[in-house]
């Protein structure tokens, strides 16, 4: 029988496959665990409740931890995103040698050893009286995300047509007009991953929040390595749950959003 | 306010000039025109020749190094190019791809706060001109080719600037469009009576389309002129060759009044083709001029002649292109009416003979100093 070349064989599924589950099994596990009635990691539980879940959502501790955490994150976004797409722009306009120093500058944070990075910050931070404070949060956060958001809105960058700037600017749009109705939208896709990034990178930080928490103001990933050193804490677990779920759907989102978007083209 | 009443301006490049940084030689070099308003002037030359530069300069895409845009007499030299008010049609079209047709066309009319009514009436206007009606709510992406740049024409047009810079505008066509355009191009030309000026690479689409032509190369302007002009009196070997087919007779020397020698034959010339005093020329014959003869007492009475050997026959529909091979080794033509019963084999000899009003003087260039084109 003649075969779909544009199909692919059953065993690249079966491989496909199993990569998937070798990748995702670990991270899966914390999904029953947290679904466990009694206090202990057993796997797979003896009995279920939800009785994790509503620890994590009425101890103070969890919460204020949650809260905080989100607030990280979502300013993190903000930042990360303004200052990464103003450069990628900035950078995308740059040619030679100052374009590539530029770039391998604003691209460091990812090959920096986060511990090296934590324990500079908290030294600088020390000084300037930042540790524990959100803005401290925000500012190293910031960092770490930027990279993420210069190189998705690069990428889009990297198919932008440049006439359309001419163009515009033929048509009686000022640089600010632009960037604001041509630029922009067109760049809207790089730009959204780029935040999404931004805000799993902020959520998912604990090396840097590690360093600078206080007992004020403290991230989920740092309660959650505090729970599972000092006791056997399932609620840890359905945290992760939680956490798993939101990034989860965050990284989803864009390309959701997309087939929408290709749905209401292709009708006129 | 409708596109019927649109005026164009005049345009006059005074010296211009490009230098990019680190390069030796003037990629624009000292370009001085004058474009009369309404006029349809298409800047012809080979890629490298700085038309496109000068284009972008006008338009204010590409700074100029020095020298002065006027634009009916004032300097927008210094003006960024959304302050220019000039039209500019991309090779790509350059449409906005998030935006409908209608958008796009609202769009300089959004930047000039014309209100909403009067841009959906102008709009509506802009698509009837370029006949593309009941397109307005279709994306970039859904619409072929030719359609994007009557888009983009109609986009250029609708605020209804004095000028509008065309830049290969169907560079990116196939050759059915091509023609069609060139006609809808001057139709519009015609009814809106605003300037054109026209970037193209292409000698058949700057001689069916122009009022005038610039012929550019090497950053210079070679010859201003009507086709016609630049066709019949080619003021230098790379015009008569850069325009249309020729057949050139190197090398020749002047040999007293009205005549010059060519390999030691004798060929009359009017006075006034002369190209000054020159001590060699070269004799630029264009094919329809020429007529071949089997031997030399054949040739029409008053006639040059020059022996040559054909080399190819071509059928043209309407004629038939004879290639022929000169005494110095040179190729040239002549075209010879399909009706004309003489027929001529590769590997004769005839004469290859004209009317001496017909030839144009070029001086001769030295070998050095030449380069090829198609």
């Amino acid at each position: 029988m003649e075969r779909d070349i544009n199909r692919p064989a059953t065993w690249l599924w079966v491989w496909a496959a199993a990569t998937a589950l070798l990748l995702l099994a670990p991270t899966l596990v914390v999904v029953p665990l947290s679904f466990a009635g009694e206090a202990s990691f057993v796997m797979p539980p003896k009995s279920w409740s939800l009785r994790w879940y509503e620890e994590f959502f009425t101890n103070p501790r969890w919460r204020d931890a949650l809260s905080a955490s989100l607030r990280v994150a979502l300013l993190t976004t903000v930042t990360a995103t303004a200052l990464g797409t103003a450069a990628a722009y900035g950078l995308a306009r740059l040619r030679g040698r100052a374009a590539a120093l530029l770039s391998g500058l604003l691209l460091s944070p990812l090959i920096m050893p986060q511990i090296v990075t934590a324990v500079a910050v908290l030294a600088v931070y020390l000084r300037w009286q930042l540790n524990g404070t959100m803005a401290g949060f925000v500012a190293a956060h910031t960092m770490l995300a930027m990279p993420y958001v210069v190189v998705t809105v690069r990428a889009a960058l990297s198919d932008y047509d440049r006439s359309l700037d001419l163009a515009a600017s033929s048509l009686g749009a000022g640089p600010w007009t632009r960037f604001r109705t041509v630029t922009l939208p067109l760049l809207a896709r790089g730009i959204v991953s780029g935040a999404v990034f931004a805000f799993v990178i902020s959520l998912d930080d604990v090396v840097i929040a590690l360093y600078l928490q206080t007992p004020l103001l403290r991230t989920l990933p740092v309660q959650m390595y505090d729970s599972i050193t000092v006791d056997v804490d399932p609620t840890i677990a359905a945290a992760a749950t939680l956490i798993l779920a939101v990034t989860t759907a965050v990284l989803l989102l864009p390309s959701l959003i997309r087939s929408k978007k290709l749905k209401k083209v292709s009708v006129p | 306010m409708t596109p019927m009443e649109a005026r164009g301006a005049s345009l006059r490049l005074d010296r211009l000039v490009k230098r990019f940084g680190g390069q030796k030689n003037a990629a624009v070099d000292e370009v001085t025109l004058e474009v009369e308003a309404g006029e349809f002037v298409a800047f012809l030359g080979p890629s490298g020749s700085g038309k496109t530069t000068t284009l972008n300069m006008i338009a204010g895409f590409t700074p100029i190094t020095s020298g002065r845009v006027l634009v009916d007499g004032v300097d927008v030299a210094a003006l960024p190019a959304n302050r220019r008010d000039l039209g500019f049609v991309f090779q790509h079209y350059a449409l906005f791809p998030h935006m409908t047709v209608a958008r796009n066309i609202a769009y300089p009319l959004r930047r000039r706060g014309v209100g909403r009514a009067e841009t959906d009436r102008l709009v509506q206007q802009a698509l009837e001109l370029v006949r593309l009606e009941g397109l307005e709510g279709r994306r970039p992406a859904e619409l072929s080719g030719g359609q994007q740049q009557r888009v983009a024409l109609a986009r250029a047009l609708v605020y209804r600037p004095r000028v509008l810079l065309l830049d290969e505008p169907l560079g990116a066509l196939d050759r059915q469009l091509r023609e069609w355009l060139q006609r809808e191009l001057k139709r519009l030309h015609r009814e809106l009576g605003i300037t054109f000026v026209c970037v193209t690479h292409d000698q058949d689409e700057a001689l069916s389309m122009a009022d005038r032509i610039a012929l550019f190369d090497g950053g210079r302007l070679r010859q201003v002129g009507t086709p016609a002009e630049l066709y019949r009196t080619p003021n230098s070997l790379f015009v008569a060759r850069f325009l249309g087919e020729s057949t050139v007779l190197r090398e020749c020397v002047p040999s007293g009044e009205g005549s010059v020698t060519y390999g030691g034959i004798r060929l009359e010339m009017p006075k006034e083709a002369a190209p000054g005093a020159h001590d060699r020329i070269a004799l630029v014959l264009r094919p329809e001029s020429l007529a071949l003869a089997r031997r030399d007492g054949d040739a029409p009475p008053g006639a040059n002649a020059v022996p040559v050997e054909i080399t190819d026959v071509t059928y043209l529909g309407n004629t038939r292109r004879i290639a022929i091979r000169l005494p110095d080794g040179a190729e040239g033509a002549v075209a010879q009416p399909v009706d004309d019963p003489a027929d001529w084999r590769p590997g004769e000899p005839a004469w290859m003979t004209w009317n001496p009003r017909h030839g144009s003087a070029v001086p001769e260039e030295t070998p050095t100093t030449e380069r090829s084109h198609p």
